[in-house]
């Protein structure tokens, strides 16, 4: 019996309707994703890259197909239990505007976990441990305006690994990021990848940051052009 | 979610918008700082009429001319009353505003003569201070209330047991006015019953023996009005209804019970006048709330989206938006019943001189109420307190259910 795979999405299809006229944005997409893989999402403005995200996200669901995460249909679930999946087994990054500009570093950090209600010793402890290895220990209590867009970043990956997730999803975590420090954040997520085995799906219009995944999932005009393996 | 975290979220939201929070959470103390002074000036005067008042027997029914009749209460009418079920005696007496002079000085008295040997039985309270009070038949003894005996403005008594004080009044006789005087002596002196005004002012009263009075005031066998003595409470309000059956329209009839349904009839639809034009400004401050929150679930959206993303269900937007909306109803109901307290006194104060500056213009001899203290119960405060926090969370209903129905896929797409 073949292992099943983490994430398996079966013709997957998002149609938006405009007044009286269709667009299909994402047309019969076929998608395996295993446990542990560093996949990036490329292809051209409106080739459906963050559809699929926000699909395999749970944060919007797909006109027909399915999508299993551990075998488990995941548009069968109602709402509230869609929200309690991303809580539970997803993580977020987003391209901009990912933090809570009023509130400490730390308190963005712990937020899933206050959504979660643990208790605020529990969940203080582990939002430390977390910045410090996103190389935040010493700026907990700063906040996000007093950091560089880096930094900023940073927060938001501590941030998406709060409640231990399954998957990683980034929506052009490195767009609004120089090369440099881009190239850092990626390094970053490869290295949570390497040691804590969290899968990281990561869209992006940038070749450099696609070239450091494992995999590069190819879209255009809603369908999947190309997979390529990027020899590691 | 845990509650804690849910009111520090809220907590941390309105310090993003400070001033935004502070407008409306004052909003909210003006609507409820004017109902809380409002009440507590409509309960300080319940309060006040209660206790004048309280100084008629319960047992006690005044029965006097009625407004547009012109049937007078003769020696009949107290033979017909004194035959009515559960009367024990009535009373007849007649009053007639007048000054009183001694020594100098002069003052008005509402004079009144009667029977006194029952005076302790229509006032329960009633004491007497000093000397005694007049026997039936004497025609020059007087008895003078607390406050005519020793006028609050003045620093000296006006008359002691024993001094002379002449009584005198005006009377329009064939279209020529003609003034009444007459002498008498202070036999006894009552204790005062804090009842300087209103409907039995006794503390203002000088009392005669009824024929001295008759003879004075010059009645022609007719009198003001009858306190009729009953066997209890109960019979008063029997004898009250059968009075009036007898007499229809003719004739007032009032019992302790009744003056204080009249006076609460009053205050009531006073009440309900004000307190809804206090609740006008809180419906107001909610409109604002509703505005306030509204613009925020706007300029939070992207807040909203990314709360959403990571895990916020429905009822966890709901509940951020509506706990906000409670906080600031719980604490301007707070501030509003303490702020209100204060404003209470100080228009306490103010009405007490509007209304003294008026019937010092009007009538020198009217009694006046200078200040009656506002009143604040438990149950006002915690009324007050409930309206505010369920106007603010009905106004925040609908700005958090908008909230949480935002779809985060274009709640995240808004920077």
């Amino acid at each position: 019996m073949p292992s099943q795979p983490l994430i398996r999405a079966e013709n997957l299809t998002k149609t938006y309707r405009i007044g009286s006229v269709d667009f299909p944005a994402l047309n019969g997409v076929n998608l395996e994703i295993e446990a542990g893989e560093f996949t990036s999402i490329v292809g051209p403005s409106g080739s459906g890259k963050s559809t699929l995200l926000n699909l395999l996200g749970a944060l919007d669901r797909p006109t027909s197909g399915r999508v299993f995460i551990e075998g488990s249909n995941l548009f069968r679930r109602n709402e509230n239990q869609l929200a309690e999946f991303r809580n539970r087994k997803l993580g977020f990054i987003f391209q901009a505007h990912n933090l809570l500009m009023r509130t400490s570093v730390l308190a963005n950090v712990a937020l899933p976990a206050v959504i979660l209600g643990e208790g605020g010793a529990r969940r203080t402890k582990r939002a430390r441990e977390l910045l410090a290895s996103v190389g935040l220990g010493d700026k907990t209590t700063r906040k996000p305006t007093e950091l560089s867009g880096g930094e900023q970043q940073r927060v938001a990956v501590a941030r998406a690994l709060m409640n231990e997730p399954l998957i990683v999803l980034g929506d052009e975590p490195t767009g609004n990021l120089d090369s440099k420090t881009g190239a850092e954040i990626v390094a970053l997520l490869r290295r949570i990848n390497k040691e804590r085995g969290t899968v990281f799906i990561l869209v992006t219009h940038n070749p450099e940051v696609a070239n450091e995944t494992e995999r590069v999932i190819h879209l255009r005009d809603g369908r999947i052009s190309k997979v390529e393996r990027i020899p590691g | 979610m845990r509650l804690n975290d849910l009111l520090g979220y809220s907590i941390g939201a309105m310090k993003e918008r400070k001033l935004r929070a502070i407008l409306t959470i004052t909003m909210v103390i003006i609507g409820a700082g004017l109902m809380t002074a409002l009440n507590g000036l409509t309960t300080g005067m319940y309060q006040y009429m209660g206790s004048q008042f309280g100084t008629l027997g319960a047992n006690v029914v005044i029965v006097m001319p009625g407004m547009e009749s012109t049937t007078r209460i003769t020696e009949q009418t107290v033979s017909v009353i004194k035959q009515i079920d559960g009367v024990k005696i009535a009373v007849p007496y007649v009053q007639q505003l007048a000054t009183a002079e001694s020594a100098g000085t002069s003052g008005s008295v509402v004079l009144t003569g009667s029977d006194q040997r029952y005076l302790r039985e229509i006032f329960p309270s009633l004491i007497v201070a000093e000397g005694s009070l007049v026997a039936p038949q004497d025609s020059i003894g007087i008895v003078l209330g607390h406050s005519v005996a020793y006028p609050p403005d003045k620093p000296t008594p006006f008359a002691r047991v024993g001094s002379v004080v002449s009584i005198s009044f005006t009377v329009v006789k064939e279209k020529e006015p003609e003034t009444v005087k007459r002498s008498f002596i202070v036999r006894g002196i009552l204790g005062e019953m804090g009842t300087s005004g209103m409907f039995v002012p006794v503390d203002r009263m000088a009392f005669l023996s009824l024929p001295a009075a008759t003879s004075l005031l010059d009645t022609a066998g007719n009198y003001s009005g009858i306190n009729v003595i009953t066997a209890g409470p109960e019979k008063a309000e029997q004898a009250a209804t059968q009075i009036r059956r007898l007499y229809g329209r003719s004739f007032e009839v009032y019992t302790s019970k009744t003056i204080i349904q009249l006076i609460q009839n009053i205050l009531g639809a006073f009440s309900v006048f004000i307190g809804s034009i206090a609740s006008v400004s809180l419906i107001v401050a909610s409109v604002g709330i509703f505005a306030g929150l509204y613009t925020s679930v706007m300029e939070r959206t992207r807040e909203i989206g990314l709360l959403k993303a990571i895990g916020f269900k429905k009822r966890g937007i709901l509940g951020v938006f509506l706990s906000e909306a409670t906080l600031i109803g719980v604490i301007g109901g707070l501030l509003g019943n303490a702020i209100g307290v204060g404003l209470g006194y100080g228009m306490a104060i103010i009405a007490g001189n509007i209304r003294s500056q008026f019937t010092s213009e009007m009538a020198a001899g009217q009694a006046t109420i200078d200040y009656v203290p506002p009143a604040f119960t438990p149950e006002n405060f915690l009324f007050i307190l409930a309206f505010s926090v369920g106007l603010s969370m009905l106004a925040g209903a609908y700005p958090a259910w908008r909230a949480s129905r935002l779809d985060p896929v274009v709640a995240l797409r808004k920077e």
